[in-house]
C-alpha cells in the first residue's frame, strides 16, 4: 500500500482523537448542567483489502455513544417544584412551537401565566385531574395538557360531605321522657349530651350543627341535629325555629356496642350545602361520662392556593392557605425501548428517532417507571476525573498519530532525495 | 463512585451538620422557657448516598400532659374555694377577735345571767342590751361579708369567662397556623408548644379534655363533653350581677348553649377556677347564709314576747330582736332568707334610740298588754329567767342549713363554726394534694420532653466533629483534583 496509505491512516487517527476531544469538551462544559447525559466516542476499524504480502493500513472510524439511560446522582434543593426522576422515564415537555419532547432536566418553576417551565423554557405536561384522571393513552401523548396553576389563583370553597363523631353515651344517665326528647323541639326539651360540629355550605359559609343525644330508654339513644342559626334567641337552644335536620335512634347491646341493625351514621342535609354523612361507628354506650373522642368534618371556607406539592407518583396537589390539599394534575413519565438512541436537541431535551423505538406513557413509581423526587435535581452524569484522564489519553494518541504522519513524510523526503 | 459525587455527598454532610446545629441552638435558646420542648432534627439518607434533615420534630408526651392539665384544673378549683372560705373565716368566724356568732352568743348569755341576778341594776340592763346589739350587728356584718364573697365570686366567674374567650381566640390563631403549616409540611413545633401552653392556661380556668385529629387540629371539650373548640371557638357566655343579696341567684355560665354551672342540665363542669367560684357563689355561700339566717331566726323566736297571761289569746310578737318583717314572728323551722341581714335591736328597748332598757326585764315592747311585770316590781326576774331558759332550749331548724334539725341556739352556732372549719379543711387538703400532683406531673413532663443543656452540649460537639470531618473530606477531594490537573500540565 505504501507510505501514502500510512499517512492517510494517521490522519484518520488524528481526526478520530479530535472528535473524541470534542465530546470531552462538551462533557466538561456540561459537567454542572442538571439532566445532562454524558457522551462518549467509541472507535472502530475500517479495514482495506490488501494483497497477499502487502499490508494495507485501514482507517479508524469514530462513533458517538450517548449514555442517556445512565442515572445521575440527585442533589437536593429548596424548591418543591424541582423534580428528579429516580429510575427509568422522562418528563414530557412542550417547546415554544408546541412540539413534544422528552427530558430529565426538572428544574421547573411557575412562570407568569402559571405554567411550570424548566430552565431551558420547556413546559411540563400532565393530565388535568379536575376534569377526570386517566384520560390519556399509554402509547402516545394524547390527553396531556400543560400543567397550569393560573386557574388556581382564585378562591376555592369546598362544601362539607363527610364527618365523623365518636362519642361515649353515658349508660348510667337518666332516661328522658318521650315528651321531652330533643326531637320534640319544645321549650321543655331535655338532653343528656350536646356537641356541635362546624360544617361548610356550598358558598363556604360556616354552619354550626347542634347535635343532641338523649337516652330514650336503656340501650336506646335518640340523636337530633339542629341548625344553630335557628336557635331560640333567649334560651340559646330549644325551641328551634325549624324542625330537626335529622333524627336517628341508636341501639346498643348489653356490652355497650352497637346492636346489629342499629344505624351507625347520621345523614344530614346541610342548609344551602351538600348532604353529609356523620360516621358514628366507633361510638359506645359505657358507664362513663359523655365523652367526645373525635369530631371532624371535611370542607373548607374560601381560601387561596398557597403552594403546590408533588408526590413520588406524580400527583400534583394544590395546597390551600388553610392546609386543604386538592389533587390538580397527574404527571406521567414516558419511556422508549432504547433511550440511548434518542435524538438530542438544544435544552437537554430529546425527541424520538427511528432507532429509539415508540413512546410508552405511564404513572411514575409503577410498572417499571422511575419515581419522582420533589425538591431534588438530577445532576449531570459527567465525571470530571475520567474526562480529564481521557483528555490526557486523547492528547497522547493525537501526538502519536502525528508522529506516524511525520515519519511517513520524512520517508517520502528520503525517497525524493534518492535522485540528485 | 466518582470524585464529583463524593464532593456532593461531603457537601450534604456539611449542610446536615449545620442544620442540626441550628436545632441545637434553638433548643439552648429556649432551655428556660415555659412549655418549650426539645426539638430533634431527623436525618435520613438521600438517594445519592448523602444525608439530609428530613424533618424537625419535638418530644411530646400527650398522656402526661393530660395528667398535668387535669391536676391543674382540680387544684385551681380547690384553691379558689379554700381562699374564699378563709375570707369567711377571717371576717366572720375568727375566734381570736371574739366576734364570731358563737362568741357573741356567749357574751349575750352571760350578760343576761348577770342582769337576771340583779334585775334592778340599770348598768346590767344596759350591758345586756349592748351585748344584744353586738349580736345583731355581728350577724348583719356576717351576712354582708358572705354576700360580698358571693359577689366577688360572681365577678371572678365573669373574669374567668372573659379569660376563656380570649384564650380560645388565641388558640384558634395557633391552631389554624398548625393545621395549615402541617398541610404544607412546615416546621410547626414552636406553634405546637405555644398551643400546649394555652391549653394549660385554659385548664386553670375550666376542666378540659383535648382530642387531636389527623391534620394536627386540636379540639377542646369540657370535662363533661361540652364543645369549647372544634374548628372554631364556641361562645362562652355569662351575665354578671353587680350586687348580691341573700335572695339573689347567680346566672349560669353557658358554653356552646349548654349550662355548665348552677346545677341545671346534665353537663355540669367539675373542675377549674370557674367551678370553684360557682361553688362559693351557688352552694357554700348560700348554705352559710342559711345558717346565719337560721341563727337570727332562732334568736328572734327565743326573745319573742308571748301572751303574758299564758293562755295564748295574744299572738306572739318580736321582742328584743326584731327584723324587717316585725312584729309578726318568722315561720318556725324554715329559713327566712336574708333575715340575718336585717336583724336589729327593738328600738323600744334601746336606750340610745329613746327606748327603755327595762322592757327587757318587764316585757311590754309590743304594748301594755304584753307587760309581764304587771306589779312593776324592781326585783322582777321571771321574764329574764324565761329568756335565759329559751336560749338553752332546743329549737327546730331548716335542713337547708345542712346542720342539725334541732338544737339550742348556742349549739347551732358552734355547729355552724365547725361546718365552716371542716369545709375549709377539706378544700385546703384537696388544693394541696392537687397542687403537689400537678407539680410532680409537670416535673416529670419537663424531664421527659424539656431541654437538657448537657445533652445539647454533647450533641453540639458531635455535630461539630461531623462538620469538621465533612470539610476535611472536601479538602482531600480538592487535593486529588489538584494532583490530576498537575499531571496534565507536567
Amino acid at each position: 500500500m505504501g507510505l501514502y496509505g500510512l499517512m492517510r491512516t494517521s490522519v484518520s487517527g488524528m481526526a478520530a482523537q479530535a472528535n473524541r476531544l470534542g465530546a470531552i469538551s462538551d462533557n466538561v462544559a456540561n459537567s454542572a448542567t442538571p439532566g445532562y447525559k454524558g457522551s462518549e466516542i467509541q472507535f472502530s476499524t475500517l479495514v482495506l483489502q490488501g494483497g497477499g504480502q502487502d499490508y494495507a493500513s485501514g482507517n479508524v472510524e469514530s462513533q458517538t455513544r450517548k449514555h442517556v439511560s445512565q442515572q445521575g446522582s440527585l442533589s437536593y434543593t429548596t424548591s418543591a417544584t424541582d423534580l428528579a426522576i429516580k429510575g427509568d422515564g422522562f418528563f414530557v415537555v412542550e417547546g415554544e412551537n408546541g412540539q413534544t419532547f422528552l427530558t430529565r432536566a426538572g428544574s421547573f418553576q411557575r412562570d407568569g401565566t402559571g405554567n411550570l417551565v424548566n430552565a431551558a423554557g420547556f413546559k411540563l405536561m400532565g393530565y388535568d385531574a379536575t376534569t377526570g384522571a386517566g384520560n390519556g393513552v399509554s402509547n402516545g401523548t394524547a390527553g396531556l395538557t400543560a400543567v397550569n396553576f393560573g386557574g388556581f389563583a382564585s378562591l376555592q370553597a369546598n362544601p362539607t360531605t363527610t364527618g365523623k363523631m365518636y362519642v361515649n353515651f353515658p349508660s348510667t344517665s337518666d332516661v328522658i321522657a318521650g315528651s321531652d326528647l330533643p326531637s320534640t323541639n319544645s321549650a321543655t326539651s331535655q338532653y343528656t349530651g350536646k356537641s356541635s360540629l362546624v360544617v361548610y355550605d356550598s358558598l363556604g359559609n360556616q354552619v354550626t350543627l347542634d347535635i343532641y343525644s338523649a337516652k330514650a330508654a336503656d340501650g336506646t339513644w335518640e340523636l337530633a341535629v339542629y341548625n344553630r342559626a335557628d336557635a331560640d334567641a333567649t334560651s340559646g337552644g330549644f325551641p328551634y325555629a325549624n324542625a330537626a335536620l335529622t333524627t336517628e335512634t341508636l341501639n346498643f347491646d348489653s356490652d355497650g356496642q352497637f346492636s346489629s341493625g342499629s344505624p351507625t351514621s347520621l345523614t344530614v342535609a346541610v342548609p344551602n350545602g351538600s348532604t353529609m354523612t356523620i360516621d358514628l361507628s366507633q361510638s359506645t354506650q359505657l358507664s362513663s361520662s359523655y365523652t367526645v373522642f373525635s369530631a371532624t368534618a371535611n370542607g373548607n371556607a374560601p381560601s387561596e392556593v398557597d403552594h403546590i406539592d408533588i408526590d413520588n407518583t406524580g400527583e400534583i396537589y394544590a395546597i390551600f392557605k388553610n392546609g386543604e390539599r386538592v389533587l390538580a394534575y397527574n404527571i406521567p413519565l414516558a419511556k422508549v425501548p432504547s433511550p440511548d438512541n434518542l435524538t438530542p436537541a438544544t435544552g437537554n431535551v430529546y425527541s424520538i428517532s427511528s432507532t429509539s423505538g415508540d413512546i410508552l406513557v405511564g404513572t411514575p413509581n409503577k410498572g417499571g417507571f422511575g419515581s419522582l423526587v420533589s425538591g431534588a435535581l438530577e445532576q449531570s452524569t459527567v465525571d470530571l476525573g475520567s474526562e480529564l484522564t481521557s483528555m490526557i489519553e486523547s492528547q497522547r494518541n493525537y501526538t502519536a498519530n502525528s508522529k506516524v504522519f511525520q515519519t511517513g513524510s520524512e520517508l517520502i523526503d528520503v525517497l525524493i532525495n534518492l535522485k540528485r | 463512585m466518582s470524585l464529583t459525587s463524593s464532593l456532593s455527598v461531603a457537601l450534604s454532610g456539611l449542610t446536615t451538620s449545620s442544620e442540626q446545629l441550628a436545632v441545637v441552638s434553638r433548643n439552648v435558646a429556649r432551655a428556660n422557657e415555659d412549655g418549650a420542648t426539645r426539638k430533634v432534627a431527623n436525618v435520613s439518607t438521600t438517594d445519592s448516598g448523602g444525608a439530609r434533615v428530613a424533618s424537625v420534630t419535638r418530644l411530646a408526651n400527650p398522656s402526661l400532659l393530660a395528667k398535668v392539665t387535669d391536676a391543674t384544673s382540680a387544684a385551681a378549683a380547690q384553691k379558689v374555694i379554700s381562699a374564699s372560705l378563709d375570707q369567711f373565716n377571717y371576717t366572720v368566724n375568727d375566734p381570736s377577735l371574739e366576734g364570731s356568732p358563737s362568741a357573741l352568743l356567749g357574751k349575750l348569755d352571760s350578760a343576761l345571767q348577770t342582769f337576771g341576778a340583779a334585775p334592778q341594776d340599770t348598768t346590767a340592763s344596759n350591758a345586756a342590751i349592748s351585748a344584744a346589739r353586738d349580736m345583731a350587728q355581728g350577724l348583719r356584718d356576717a351576712t354582708q361579708s358572705v354576700q360580698n364573697q358571693r359577689s366577688l365570686a360572681d365577678r371572678g366567674i365573669s373574669g374567668s369567662v372573659d379569660n376563656i374567650n380570649s384564650l380560645l381566640a388565641q388558640f384558634q390563631t395557633l391552631n389554624d397556623e398548625i393545621v395549615s403549616g402541617s398541610g404544607m409540611g412546615k416546621d410547626v413545633t414552636d406553634s405546637l408548644d405555644q398551643r400546649d401552653l394555652i391549653v394549660q392556661k385554659l385548664a386553670e380556668e375550666i376542666g378540659i379534655r383535648t382530642v387531636t385529629d389527623g391534620n394536627n387540629s386540636m379540639s377542646i371539650f369540657t370535662d363533661q363533653g361540652v364543645t369549647l373548640f372544634n374548628n372554631i371557638p364556641r361562645a362562652v357566655t355569662f351575665t354578671a350581677i353587680p350586687a348580691f343579696g341573700a335572695n339573689t341567684t347567680g346566672n349560669a355560665v353557658y358554653v356552646d348553649g349548654v349550662p355548665i354551672t348552677g346545677g341545671v342540665g346534665s353537663m355540669q363542669s367539675l373542675t377549674g377556677r370557674l367551678v370553684g367560684y360557682a361553688e362559693i357563689r351557688d352552694t357554700l355561700g348560700p348554705t352559710y347564709q342559711n345558717q346565719l339566717d337560721e341563727l337570727a331566726r332562732g334568736l328572734i323566736s327565743a326573745f319573742a314576747e308571748q301572751d303574758p297571761s299564758g293562755d295564748n289569746v295574744l299572738t306572739a310578737q318580736v321582742g328584743l330582736f326584731t327584723y324587717d318583717g316585725a312584729p309578726a314572728l318568722p315561720t318556725s323551722g324554715t329559713v327566712s332568707a336574708g333575715i340575718a341581714g336585717t336583724i336589729a335591736i327593738n328600738p323600744v328597748a334601746d336606750p340610745s334610740k329613746g327606748g327603755d332598757a327595762l322592757t327587757l326585764r318587764d316585757g311590754g315592747m309590743n304594748g301594755a298588754s304584753y307587760v309581764y311585770n304587771t306589779t312593776n316590781a324592781t326585783g322582777y326576774a321571771t321574764r329574764l329567767q324565761q329568756l335565759i331558759d329559751n336560749m338553752s332550749t332546743a329549737q327546730p331548724y331548716d335542713q337547708a342549713a345542712k346542720l342539725t334539725n334541732s338544737a339550742t341556739i348556742y349549739d347551732f352556732a358552734s355547729a355552724s363554726a365547725g361546718w365552716l372549719q371542716s369545709q375549709r379543711q377539706t378544700s385546703t387538703t384537696a388544693a394541696d394534694y392537687n397542687t403537689t400532683l400537678q407539680q410532680r406531673a409537670a416535673d416529670t413532663l419537663s424531664k421527659e420532653t424539656g431541654v437538657n443543656i448537657d445533652e445539647e452540649m454533647t450533641n453540639m460537639l458531635q455535630f461539630e466533629r461531623a462538620y469538621q470531618a465533612s470539610a476535611r473530606l472536601m479538602n482531600t477531594i480538592d487535593a486529588l483534583f489538584q494532583t490530576l490537573l498537575q499531571t496534565y500540565s507536567s
